[in-house]
């Protein structure tokens, strides 16, 4: 078998197992396409809120903690709201119900806690970039959250392989992609990209899944060289906590684009950390 | 938040720590002033309040354990960029940070 149909193969079986997948229940899609709606009313996603008690109780718990709320004690979710404002209680949301959907896998090498501590830094790290660039910012939340979910799908569905992924790159000191691309033949970009289509991503979303590593390709959303740059800064604030932690390679493309300064980069990474921090608590 | 002072989780909370900030309930009325001297019972009574964490001022050994950590961040910053020694833009963003962490310590 050649190389391409190897990994025609590979993809064919990935999106065969993508089709098993838990589909999100009905209240999480209702609830994520009300949120990628601009006029959704505090008021009609607080009562979506309250219709789930673990959502609920991290909302609260949000609200109450220092950074976010003001060492006050907030007891309603349309209080908490209000506090919070609707870009953080969305992005709250986006988080629990992507954390919630995949079952733990035996992929005895995978960090998982590293996973969505690097995963949830990116997403607030992509707002803050898109904030300090006056782009929209609703959708560089979620693209930064799930620029590399597609790693997941690939450590949910083929445990032993990805454990060899890593090996891989423990020993060869490489990026994980190249790692599997070596191994499997596919990558995390492939296999995201499959799952952005099973779930009805956007397509700003979609972008950033498929040229986070290589944002100098002409005509792509502009959110592909934030998450980027986010995801560069992400892995260099050293957030996951791995031993084997490596900064990918660095566009200058994409870094020219957003054009930012060292004070600007400077409360970007501070800002990071103290949101990162806050959610920490909260979420894993 | 001053250099000297530091949120901690509630659990992590003992008798005897001074609040580094005064603490407000939802309407902004301070509960306790900065500069409380927290007691066993204000600990037990805030928890009623859903506060999950609390800025205290460090005293010596906090601050040397928050110092060591930022030194390690530091000593990690050129391990990090390993694979982009000298290479632009990574090299800027590797200043950046290193700026950054540097500002943390002092």
């Amino acid at each position: 078998m050649s190389m391409d149909d190897d990994h025609r193969s590979q993809l064919d079986a990935i999106i065969r197992h993508i089709k098993d997948l838990p589909t999100l229940p009905e209240v999480a899609q209702e609830l994520l396409i009300e949120l990628d709606n601009e006029d959704s009313s505090l008021e009609s996603i607080s009562e979506k809120i309250a219709m789930d008690h673990a959502l609920t109780a991290k909302v609260l718990k949000l609200a109450n903690s220092s950074h976010f709320g003001f060492n006050s004690r907030v007891v309603t979710i349309q209080q908490a709201a209000a506090l919070l404002g609707v870009q953080n209680i969305k992005n709250l949301i986006r988080m629990t119900i992507m954390i919630n959907r995949f079952p733990i896998s035996h992929c005895a090498n995978f960090d998982f806690r590293g996973f969505w501590r690097h995963s949830i830094a990116t997403a607030n790290c992509a707002e803050i970039i898109s904030r300090a660039l006056h782009m929209k910012h609703d959708f560089a939340f979620t693209a930064g959250l799930l620029h590399d979910i597609g790693r997941l799908v690939l450590v949910t569905y083929y445990p032993l392989e990805y454990a060899e992924v890593i090996n891989y790159k423990n020993l060869n000191d490489c990026e994980l992609i190249a790692a599997e691309r070596h191994i499997m033949q596919i990558d995390h970009i492939d296999a995201g990209l499959i799952l952005a289509q099973q779930w009805h991503f956007a397509e700003a979303v979609k972008d950033a899944i498929k040229w986070h590593h290589d944002p100098d390709i002409k005509g792509i959303h502009a959110l592909a060289p934030v998450v980027h740059v986010a995801n560069a800064i992400v892995h260099a604030l050293d957030i996951a906590q791995e031993e084997n932690e490596l900064v990918p390679l660095l566009s200058e493309h994409a870094w020219d684009t957003l054009g930012l300064n060292e004070e600007e980069y400077v409360a970007i990474f501070k800002e990071t950390e103290m949101r990162f921090e806050a959610l920490n608590q909260i979420l894993i | 938040m001053s250099k000297d002072s530091h949120y901690l989780p509630l659990t992590k909370v003992t008798e005897g720590m001074v609040l580094a900030e005064n603490l407000l309930d939802k309407v902004g009325h301070i509960l306790l002033p900065v500069g409380t001297t927290l007691t066993t019972s204000m600990l037990n009574a805030i928890t009623h309040h859903q506060v999950y964490q609390l800025c205290v001022q460090m005293d010596d050994a906090d601050a040397q354990e928050v110092k060591k950590e930022q030194l390690e961040k530091l000593a990690r910053v050129e391990r990090l960029f390993r694979s982009q020694a000298g290479k632009e833009p990574a090299s800027t963003l590797k200043q950046y940070l290193i700026h950054y962490r540097e500002g943390q310590i002092q």
